[in-house]
Parts: C-alpha cells; structure tokens; sequence
C-alpha cells in the first residue's frame, strides 16, 4: 500500500504531473468561484481533454479540480454572499458580514486555512476507515439514511436564528419542491403538470444560483453602492495573516467540521450542503455566545469550510468500497474511469490501488495549493468589495446565467434560477430563512425515499427503524437537537431561581 | 410561347436535379448522434465510440457528433428523437427495453418507439438473477420453493430491472415483493450485499466484481452461454424463451427516415463496430459488441414486443 502512496506522490514532483495539478486547481478555483458552475461541471468538461492521458495523469487533473472547488466556492461566498457551489452556502452567513466591516482579507485566510486543513483531515479520516470501508458502507441502508435525513431537516430547527416559525415554513416549502419531478418508488411524475423539464425535479444548482447568487444581486442593487458598507478608505484589506492565526486558534472547530465532513460528505447525494451547513450549526450550538454568529463571527466561516472540503475524503468512501459514487463529482470520476478501462467496484481497491492513490494524493495537494494561491490573491479579490454594485450586479447575474446554462444547455434551468431570484429576494424582504429552504429541498427526497424502502425492506413495520442500532441513536439526536432550544432555556431558568 | 416551354422544360430538370442530388448525396452535412444519458456512462462511452468510428464509412465522410442530452432517464432524448425530421442526419442511441416501457405501462410520452427507424444494435447486456453469497436461495427451483415472497430490490417500476425481474417472475412463477426506490444498479446490488432484500437483476457486468469477492452469488444467467462458473444459464434451467434478457443499446433514426438512407446508417454503424480501433477499444475496456444490422434489430425489438404481449402481467405493478 505504501508503495502506491509513494508513487502517486513521486507523479506530483515530475513537471507533468505538477501542470496538471495546477491546471486542475486554476479551473477548479474559477468554476468553484462563479455560480452557476462548479466541480461537476468542471469535470465533465474535461473529460474528452483526458482520452489521450494515462490514467494516473487524469486523475491528477481531476482531483485537483476536486479539491479546489470549494475554495473558489468560499471565495464568492465571503466577497459577494453569493455561494460559489452548494455547500458554500453556510459560508456567507457571517464570511459577508466580515467582508461588509472591512475585513474581507481575514475571512478569506480563514477560509484558505481551514479548507486546506479540512481537505487533509478529510483524507486523513478516509485513509484510517479505508480498511473497514466495505462495513461501514454496508452498515448504513435505507433505514439510516431516513434516520440521518430527519436530523438533517431537525438540524433546520437550529439555524432560523430565532426566526423558527418562519424557518419552518420556508423548510416546508423545500420540502414540497423537493417532491416534483419522477418518483423514484412508484415510477410516475408527480406535480410536473406535464411539462417535461420538471421530470427530473426542481434542479439544486439553478434553484441555489437563484436564491442565492440573483436574489442577493437584486437586493444589493436595490441597496446601491457597493459591498462594503461605510467608508471604503478606513478599510483595512490586508489582515489575512489574521485569518490563517484564527484557525490554527479554533482546533477543536476544524476538527469536528473535518470530521462532520468526511462522515457526512460520504452520503450519496447531499453530502456537501449538508455537513457544511451541520457544521456551521453544530459550532453555534457549542458556543458560549451563539447570537455572536451571523454578525462575522471568524468561527463562522471556519467550521463550514473545513467541512466542506472534509467532504471529498468522505465522498470516497462509498466511492472506493462499492463504486458508489458518494457525490457528482465521484461519479463523473468513475465514468473517467470507466473510460480508461478501469472498473470501479468492490475490488477497486486491490486492483488499481496505484489511481486510487493518484486521487486522494491529487485531493490533498490540490487542497493546499489552491489555498496559498487563494492567500497570495486575497488581498486583490477583496477588492471586489470596492467595485460599485451597478457594475458588479449585472457581471455576476450575467455570468451565473451562463454557468446555469452550461448545465445541461437547457433554458428551463435559467428559467428556475431566474423565478427563484425573485422568490429568494422577496425571502430576503421578508426575512424568511433561505438556507432551510434549500436544506429541505436537498434532503426532502432522501427522507422520503429512504422511507419507503425501509417500509418495503421492513414489511410495513416501524420496528425496522428502532430496531437496528445506528438509526435508533440518529433519531434520538434528532429528537434531542429539537428539543434543545427549550432545554436550554429549562437549564438556563433553573440556574436562575437557584 | 416556345421560349416558355423551354424555360419550363429547364426548371423541370433542374427540380429533378435537386430532388435525385438530395437523395443521392446523403449525407452532405454531420449527423448528429443523440445520448439522452450523461456523459461517463456506459450508454455513452459505447455510443461515443461508435460515432468515432462512423463518419469514415459514410459516403462524403461527414462527421457524427454525439450529443448529450440527459434527463428523466432518456425520455428527453427519445422526444428529440421523435420531432426530427426523417432526412437520416439524426440518430440516437436506444436503451431497449426502457424506452418502450413507458408506452406500454400507460405513461404519457411524446414519442413513439415503435415508429423509430432501426439502424442497428451496439450491444446488449444480458441480466444475471443474483442472490448474497450468504443468502440460502441457490437456484431457480430455490426461488420457487422458499415458502415466502422473493424480496426483489430495484429501481423504481417501470425501469428495465423492475420489468426484467417482472418477467422472470412472471414466466417462472414465483411470488416477487419488490423493494424499489434504489438510484441504480450498484446501489441495489450493495443492498443485496447488505441484506436489504433476497436479490437482485443487473447486467453480468455490473455484477463481475461482486460474483468474484464472493459477495453475490448468481442463481441463473440469461446469457446464452454462461460466463460464470457454476451458473446455470436460463435456458438450462428449463426456460429457453427468456435467453437474451437484458438491456440492449440499439441505434434508431427518426421516424419517417426513408429506407435507403437507413441502410447508408445502418452498414456505417456496422463497419464501425468491426473496426480494429473499435474492436481494441471493447477488449480494453471489456465491453464487447453485439451487433446486429438495422433489419436484424427491428426482428430483435419485435421478438420483445411480442414478450411483453404474451406476459401482460409482467407489466403489471407487482406489490
């Protein structure tokens, strides 16, 4: 095994290797900083670039994209509010107020810190489960996937930040999008009234590009001026070096963003989004002063960047036991693959050890090259805090639009992410929280999927969901973490009258 | 009035011009080669190198783009099909039986694959029925005489395995509760591994790793000659019509495609496959063809059809 490691390293210090590694980063940074774009589509661009490649060498490009995307992701996240890929969303919620008080350089070196530590951590965690990756893997069906689904969408309750009637109905409402399209159970479309773009569902990345990148587009052209708000000339840019120290200062942060990301990344399908975001809601919960966040509170952007770079170690997972893919990404990997000759399965492992290794090498590296670059530009990037909003507006929608586009060249998803500008706007007037809409609409199929089947695989009965150990501790947390806001509240009067 | 019916006789020869240059010179542009699957997969790669290989052996060697155009699992695809014209420069790859199966079980869809013009078949993947390698059931016989229901995991009804498991069940006579609601083959087949269910249908290949860790073990192939040691085919096990059950990637022409220009297809996509670039390509990657010429795969698609005819209960939602 070590062998393998080594010469998946040795690929990196040849001159090929390195281009290609730095090619992967350089797009991955791009595509992960413009909305509407992201790893997935990064990839598969670059497949036909890969036919004339050795395996190894196109591995190495892919995973450098891999492991940069959500960097660049952090990037939009933090200057503009706008995520850069899904599971930045957590990101804005105190990168931006950072970025609006001046201190845009200092978000930035703690989103470069934290992700490339959280990319090796979420590797690390991958290489320590590997030998065991086939039981892990067997050891969560349908039933725990319900179990995590339903913490997934309890965890909501924590993050409407007070807000918790309106946080329900804005999850209820991802809920109900969630169900349109094909049923994956019973084989027939729901609520798609005929139109054939509505089969495959209400599509995430325009509906996030929408909510996120357009509506806060419209909001701030309606606000006028620029990013920051007050005196751009007191603005100090330059306080990166401040943001990498304030990492190295929250450990035990990263650690459970790291490892909440590895664990949760390694579900197929919401992976990123989520770990991020239950990360970012677990660290408000651990904290001493939870209303502190939202504000730009610096651990604010620690714990979901460290997640969601953690979340390709996980994605692996799945990935290398079974051939599962563990995120879109992964997928497109296994069809690269699939392409070379190489047939991912079971046996992955023992018979290509050398690609496999190529990868987790490329993730990590790429990890860290794609944060120095990030820090040696933090202090330019933040300048597109200064840039007024009648120029800023327009490039972004402009480009979002496009990146939406280059999907699946298909106008319904401008469409989505145009209809969803608005509605995200209008979110915002009113104050209604967006993230738990897009939670729900991220984990609405899972739940509801993953409670059929273990309906099926349990004949009817709701034993099945007690009965096996790991979803009887998921639901517990679930109910637990509901309850907690009045628990809380019960301990806090209790101190009181004693 | 001399002067007019030369003028006349003219325009008539060069209308008749046009009209034989049209037919004639096929094809004078690229053709398109619809995948209404995303790129990576096996639909893809297979139908990506066959377009490679085409535009040689077409007359004016023109090229043959493939064309990505995923969604609702090939139904988008399978309608562009259907509203191109019928002039031979669109063509598309066919999952059969899955494309059909929407317009038997009743589902609204706004194409026709009966009217598809066949212009050849690529592959096919016959299924293996395979149980876990602990699981008690080890053959067909086992199936019939388990006392209970056979736990099934699929996709969802209405897909290829779903159907595929409907008719096996169907003409065998064994009682099916199917689990559905897997993403995909590999996923089902884990929740065998796992103890979901009792069983599984997928291609042979999707099943080679598992069969070899000894994770699966195969109760019956219904290829024709088994590639698993120690597995019956179908036709040993006493139920020959069922040989050939699979997934089979055809390619079709759009409706109304001439018969003459569905030939030009059909030999390119032929003298595709037998190239030695195409051939080195199906070792390497061990995905081997099965061709077969436009006029053999409309017999194919008709052989199915009358299955499916004979064994209505086989679309029936089983649970």
């Amino acid at each position: 095994m070590f062998e393998s490691a080594t010469e998946a390293l040795a690929l990196l210090f040849t001159l090929k290797g390195s281009l290609y590694l730095c090619l992967g980063v350089g797009i991955g940074l791009v595509f992960g900083a413009i909305p509407g774009l992201g790893g997935t589509t990064a990839i598969a661009l670059l497949i036909p670039l890969t036919f004339g490649m050795q395996p190894a060498e196109a591995i190495t490009l892919i995973g450098g994209v891999m492991g940069s995307v959500a960097f660049g992701g952090s990037i939009s996240a933090i200057l503009l509010n706008t995520p850069g890929i899904a599971p930045n969303a957590a990101t804005c919620f105190d990168g931006f107020p950072l970025a609006q008080q001046g201190k845009a350089g200092m978000a930035i070196g703690a989103a470069a810190t934290a992700s490339s530590l959280g990319g090796i951590l979420g590797v690390a965690i991958l290489m320590a489960v590997i030998p065991i990756a086939k039981e892990i893997v067997l050891l969560f069906g349908p039933p725990e996937f319900f179990a995590l689904a339903i913490l997934g969408l309890g965890a909501i309750a924590l993050s409407t930040g007070g807000k918790f009637l309106r946080g329900l109905i804005a999850g209820g409402v991802g809920l109900a999008l969630a169900f349109v399209g094909l049923d994956a159970v019973n084989g027939g479309d729901r609520f798609t009234g005929d139109v054939e773009y509505l089969l495959d569902g209400v599509r995430l990345v325009p509906t996030l590009t929408g909510v996120f990148a357009i509506a806060e587009m419209i909001n701030l052209t309606l606000k006028g001026g620029r990013v920051v708000s007050g005196d751009g000339a007191s603005m100090k840019i330059s306080r990166v070096s401040d943001g990498i120290v304030s990492v190295f200062r929250n450990v035990p942060i990263l650690l459970r963003g790291s490892a909440i990301g590895a664990f949760i990344g390694a579900i197929p399908g919401v992976g990123g989004t989520v770990a991020s975001f239950l990360s970012y809601a677990s660290t408000v919960q651990a904290s001493k002063n939870p209303e502190s966040f939202g504000t730009g509170n610096i651990q604010g952007v620690i714990a979901p960047e460290s997640a969601n770079n953690a979340k390709d170690g996980g994605a692996l997972i799945p990935t290398l036991a079974f051939g599962i893919p563990g995120s879109a990404e992964m997928a497109i990997f296994l069809g690269v693959l699939i392409l070379h000759g190489l047939e991912p399965g079971p046996m992955m492992l023992v018979e290509h050890e050398g690609v496999v290794f190529s990868l987790i090498v490329a993730v990590a590296s790429a990890a860290i090259l794609a944060s120095i670059i990030g820090l040696i530009l933090a202090r330019w990037l933040s300048l597109i805090t200064l840039v007024d909003v009648h120029i800023l507006a327009p490039t972004v929608v402009a480009v979002a639009l496009v990146g939406v586009y280059a999907l699946h060249n298909s106008m319904g998803d401008v469409a989505v992410a145009m209809i969803f500008g608005i509605i995200g706007f209008l979110m915002i007037r009113y104050d209604y929280p967006r993230i738990t809409a897009v939670i729900a609409l991220v984990l609405g199929e899972l739940a509801e999927r993953s409670y059929h089947q273990s309906m099926m695989i349990g004949d009817g009965s709701y034993s099945i969901f007690y009965g096996r150990p790991i979803s009887a501790v998921l639901l517990i947390a679930t109910v637990l973490i509901i309850l907690s806001p009045s628990i809380r509240g019960w301990l806090r009067n209790r101190k009181r009258e004693a | 009035m001399k002067s007019k019916i030369i003028l006349s006789t003219a325009a008539a020869f060069v209308a008749a011009g046009f009209v034989g240059n049209a037919q004639a010179a096929f094809p004078e542009k690229d053709i398109t080669f619809l995948i209404p699957f995303s790129p990576g997969g096996g639909m893809d790669s297979t139908s990506r190198q066959v377009a490679k290989n085409m535009g040689k052996y077409l007359p004016n060697k023109v090229n043959v783009v493939p064309k990505n155009v995923p969604g609702a699992g090939g139904r988008k695809g399978y309608g562009l099909l259907a509203k191109a014209g019928g002039d031979g420069y669109t063509i598309s790859v066919i999952n059969m039986p899955g494309a059909i199966i929407p317009q038997l079980t009743g589902q609204k869809v706004n194409f026709d694959v009966t009217k598809f013009v066949w212009v050849g078949r690529m592959s096919t993947s016959p299924y293996l029925f395979g149980v876990s390698g602990k699981s008690s059931i080890k053959t067909v016989a086992d199936l019939k005489n388990l006392g209970r229901s056979v736990k099934v995991l699929s996709t969802g009804f209405g897909s290829t395995a779903y159907t595929g498991a409907s008719i096996f069940k169907t003409v065998v006579g064994f009682p099916v509760q199917f689990v559905t609601g897997y993403k995909g083959s590999k996923q089902y087949i884990v929740g065998v591994v796992r103890g979901d269910g009792d069983a599984g249908i997928a291609p042979t290949q999707t099943f080679n790793k598992f069969v070899k860790s000894g994770d699966i073990h195969g109760v019956v192939t219904f290829e024709e000659k088994s590639s698993f040691k120690g597995v019956p085919t179908i036709a040993e096990a006493g139920y020959p019509e069922l040989t050939g059950l699979g997934v089979e990637r055809m390619v079709a022409a759009a409706p109304g495609t001439p018969a003459n220009i569905a030939k030009i297809l059909s030999d390119a996509v032929g003298k595709a496959i037998a190239d030695t670039d195409s051939q080195a390509w199906a070792k390497k990657t061990r995905r081997p063809f099965g061709h077969l010429s436009g006029a053999d795969t409309q017999a194919a698609v008709d052989k199915a059809l009358a299955i499916f005819k004979k064994y209505p209960a086989a679309l029936a939602k089983s649970n």
